[in-house]
């Protein structure tokens, strides 16, 4: 059994060497040693793992701030089902991690849009790739498992930020098939396109982690079972040759030797319909956020502003007070495209379109078993070059759209060469095609071994 | 020369044990906010679970009401704020509602039929309760299951629509999905109101015709009892006849009913969009309704008023005033029918629970499942009339013991020695004794006077408490008067 509290023949105990790191980091939303001495680790093959969960995702007694002010202070009640079900098999919750607000990259430039919700620039160091050298923060829970402070984290997944993070700071970031995982206990944003993911250093942890949260959870109606026969299978890899930054260049061309050689065929297939994906996840994402979002009006709980003389304006205060910029115009877009006129042309062709796409992806997956694409980096969205109007930016974040329009499974996996920064690549593969996803990316280690983290964390693995 | 089109909007509270989407109470009276959990109060990250007995009762009501049933079961979410929505979404039906194209029989009124547009099921909202100036919300009702039930606007008076609510509140209360109480809420009514020309007719469904027609739909609110809606309705109407009968024009707005004034006021604006913004609730995937779930519920269905009522006329020569009150409540119309399987007199039983046992129901709030009186004990005691020769009063007063003791009728009768006397020698001093007694009556039958008879007889009765028998008392008084004694 692994102790949480560390070995103090190795050195620093866990809370102590987490409690240092953490004030260069700055990952975790709230982290609580005097708590986590109070935990004694279950029984189970995580036994005194620790876990770090991203703050919109709910941990009994734990603030569930989803990084934003409208919800500053307030405590959940429950306990996800994913987070329970790592628990139950031994893992503690060491903390929960910083993020976005409600996971929404922003797509305006920070002088917009301020900064609060994200955590701090410094570089984790167990990912060679330095969030601080950006203009973007990094989501708190990949950076807590490459600075190994956790060794798993979960965190959502809606347009990619599990795959961005772990590929930022080179670990492993799987977002699961739509409805494989139990949301229960996530504040979804987008429910058609979130799923509950996983971080940590290896694939191998990434499959441990998923086969204990998937699955069926009467809690969420959405869940089911990940079906029996979905082993791994299928070694036809798709490619599309796409320009991207310089120093992506060698990676890319390095894993498809790398599949190359160890058994995998690779051709090029460009996914389906690629340029519809950013204006129809833009579309539906605003108007499922306009309407998830309606609840947070500090009436029953989070953010309560004072002064307020009717019911009307105490909901006007709290959410022109509680929502960041970014939040406020996906509202904005979501609700207006709910509307006559626009929601016949905007939403609605929206709509039609995601049925298409996932008619294509069907089809294409009966052609490849795989597609490997690049993960779009947070860097890719800094408006620096010109790009200055949104539907600029969020095109450089499309290969990370795909999979929550068509509900497929993405895995992230880093690629270092030549001693330079990993660089993020993505296997995406058909509904429940997880672990083809998972053999492959091992496969890729074996030539790209994943950076060890600091810490204690080579004891986790 | 215009003819009202009046359409209902009808909400019903479902009698399950807890909410549509999660497993609190549903409970009416309880502390303020302590039947509340993550998911009634909309916490981020909690989902909606549908109940399993509130699809159930709300299919059973669509089958009642003649719906055709969709496919799947679908959800969607109709958005405004208010803060006694939780999510300031309500998850409702709108895309797909579970039953369309049903119909619903007045009746009485001529055997009208109503089509209903649709059915669906939908989470209640909790309330806003005003105190000076401060505004406080109980949240124990959000997430309470409905049904809304939607008619086409073919009711043409107040009388139809206060009809069809009464014929849904029997209906529902048949089922056992409602309490069907109005006063309380548990079945709440909107109304359409809108006049066409007369002539002029429409296909159902269609909205009034196109190019400004002369009355605009007009929607009332605050309709908490079957009267108010009758009332409101005949008020809307004259209003808007008055309106167009001066050349004027119907404004379509909001009016609420003013129970004190007797009048419909125009509602102030709100500015309230009514644009809902629906979107589908994708927390809730879509669920197959398939035919072998759908059959069970069926096979669930109980014989409906309407047609309990026509049996009832039909197969027990009741009048249609006996077989209504019968059929009013499911318990009585079986208690009669058990009755009458156990050999009572229909029209006899019938008229029983329609008066003294009414009268006693009412008087000790009771309804007849939780009385004493059993169909066993209302048979055996129409047994002591008939055959046992035991007389109204007796009847009456051994029925109240029943209800004070719960004991059997016979056994009573047998105890409190309220048997018939049926022996001549023991009536002929009880006749003595009256005409002795009463020597001006006596002498008014001597001389004719039919009236004595009964009076005489009264006495007797009187005299020995309702047992003598009246038709031996009334010999015995002809005998003893010819007989020159008395």
């Amino acid at each position: 059994m692994r102790l949480i509290m560390g070995k103090p023949e190795k050195g620093k105990p866990y809370h102590i060497y987490v409690e240092e790191t953490e004030k260069r980091i700055g990952a975790f939303r709230e982290f609580d040693p005097a708590r986590l001495r109070g935990e004694s680790a279950g029984e189970g093959p995580l036994s005194g793992l620790p876990l770090a969960v991203q703050e919109n995702i709910a941990v009994r007694g734990f603030r569930q701030g989803c990084g934003s002010r409208m919800l500053e202070g307030f405590v959940s009640p429950v306990t996800a089902t994913a987070v329970r079900r790592l628990q139950d098999r031994g893992a503690v919750v060491a903390g929960t991690t910083k993020m976005e607000e409600f996971g929404l990259l922003r797509l305006f430039p920070d002088g917009v849009s301020g900064k609060e919700g994200g955590p701090e620039r410094e570089n984790p160091p167990g990912g060679a790739c330095s969030p601080r050298d950006d203009d973007h923060p990094v989501g708190g829970a990949a950076s807590a498992v490459a600075a190994g402070m956790a060794a798993v984290a979960l965190a959502s997944d809606g347009e990619g930020e599990v795959r961005r993070d772990a590929a930022a700071c080179g670990v492993y970031g799987l977002r699961p098939s739509w409805g494989v995982v139990s949301r229960r206990g996530l504040a979804s944003v987008s429910p058609s396109l979130e799923t509950v993911g996983v971080v940590a250093g290896t694939a191998a942890r990434v499959r441990e982690v998923f086969r204990i949260i998937r699955g069926r959870d009467d809690g969420d109606p959405c869940s089911r079972d990940h079906p029996a026969d979905a082993g791994p299978g299928g070694r036809r890899i798709g490619t599309y040759r796409i320009s991207i930054e310089p120093s992506g260049e060698e990676a890319w061309r390095a894993a498809l030797d790398s599949l190359g050689r160890r058994g995998f065929s690779v051709r090029e297939a460009p996914p389906p319909m690629m340029e519809h994906w950013v204006p129809v996840y833009q579309a539906l994402a605003a108007a499922e956020t306009a309407s998830s979002l309606a609840r947070f009006d500090g009436v029953r709980f989070g953010r309560r502003s004072g002064g307020a003389e009717d019911p009307e304006s105490l909901v006007r205060r709290a959410r022109g007070e509680g929502f960041g910029i970014e939040v406020k115009l996906r509202i904005l877009l979501g609700t207006h495209i709910l509307r006559p006129p626009w929601r016949e042309l905007f939403h609605d062709r929206a709509v039609s379109q995601r049925a298409a796409i996932r008619r294509a992806f069907d089809e294409y997956f009966g052609e490849v078993d795989m597609v490997l694409l690049p993960v779009s980096p947070p860097s890719a969205l800094g408006g620096r070059d010109g790009d200055d109007h949104l539907p600029g930016w969020r095109n450089k974040d499309r290969f990370n759209l795909a999979a929550a329009l068509a509900g497929l499974p993405a895995l992230s996996f880093p690629v270092t060469t030549g001693g330079g920064r990993p660089v993020g690549l993505q296997l995406m593969g058909p509904p429940f095609g997880e672990e083809r996803l998972f053999e492959a990316a091992e496969a890729l280690a074996e030539d790209f071994p994943p950076a060890s983290p600091p810490g204690l964390g080579r004891d986790w693995r | 020369m215009f003819r009202p089109r009046i359409g209902l909007e009808i909400h019903i509270r479902l009698l399950t044990s807890s909410k549509v989407f999660c497993p609190c109470p549903v409970r009416y009276g309880d502390e303020p906010n302590s039947l509340v959990c993550p998911v009634c109060l909309g916490y981020p990250g909690s989902l909606p679970v549908l109940n399993g007995e509130a699809l159930r009762m709300a299919c059973l009501l669509a089958h009642a009401l003649n719906c055709s049933i969709a496919p799947d079961l679908r959800f969607d979410r109709k958005h405004y704020f208010y803060p006694d929505m939780p999510k300031n979404y309500q998850i409702t039906q709108v895309s797909a509602p579970l039953g369309r194209d049903g119909s619903l029989e007045l009746e009485t009124g001529g055997g009208k039929t109503v089509s209903i547009r649709q059915l669906h099921l939908e989470e209640d909202a909790g309330k806003m309760i005003h105190r000076g100036n401060r505004t406080l919300l109980d949240y124990n009702r959000a997430g309470s299951p409905l049904v809304e039930i939607v008619t086409a606007p073919e009711l043409e008076t107040g009388e139809e629509a206060e009809l069809l609510l009464r014929s849904l509140r029997r209906i529902v209360r048949y089922l056992g999905v409602c309490d069907g109480n109005m006063e309380e809420g548990s079945m709440r009514c909107d109304a359409n109101v809108s006049m066409s020309p007369r002539g002029v007719e429409h296909s159902p469904g269609a909205e009034a015709p196109s190019g400004d027609p002369p009355g605009r739909k007009v929607e009332i609110k605050n309709l908490n009892s079957s009267r108010f809606v009758r009332l409101a309705l005949d008020y809307e109407t004259s209003r808007q006849r008055e309106i167009l009968r001066r050349g004027g024009r119907v404004a379509g707005e909001t009016r609420l009913w003013n129970e004190a004034a007797g009048v419909t006021e125009a509602m102030r604006d709100k500015g309230e969009s009514s644009d809902y913004r629906n979107v589908p609730e994708t927390d809730l995937p879509p669920f197959p309704l398939d035919p072998e779930y759908l059959e069970g519920v069926k096979r669930q269905l109980v014989e409906l008023p309407s047609p309990r009522k026509r049996r009832l006329v039909r197969d027990y020569g009741l009048s249609g005033d006996a077989a209504d009150f019968l059929t009013e409540e499911k318990d009585v119309a079986d208690f009669f029918e058990r009755a009458a399987a156990l050999g009572a007199d229909p029209r006899t039983a019938a008229s029983w629970l329609r008066s003294e046992v009414r009268r006693i129901l009412n008087r000790e709030n009771l309804s007849l499942g939780e009385s004493p009186l059993t169909e066993k004990r209302l048979v055996e005691l129409l047994g002591l009339v008939r055959e046992g020769g035991i007389g109204g009063g007796i009847a009456r007063k051994t029925l109240e013991e029943v209800f004070r003791t719960g004991r059997d009728p016979a056994e009573i009768v047998r105890e409190r020695g309220w048997e018939p006397i049926t022996r001549r020698d023991a009536l002929l001093p009880v006749v003595e004794k009256i005409l002795a007694a009463h020597p001006k009556a006596a002498r008014e039958l001597r001389e004719g006077k039919d009236r004595a008879l009964d009076f005489l007889t009264g006495m007797a009765l009187k005299e020995t408490a309702g047992r003598a028998d009246p038709g031996l008392v009334k010999a015995l008084i002809s005998d003893v008067l010819k007989e020159g004694r008395g």
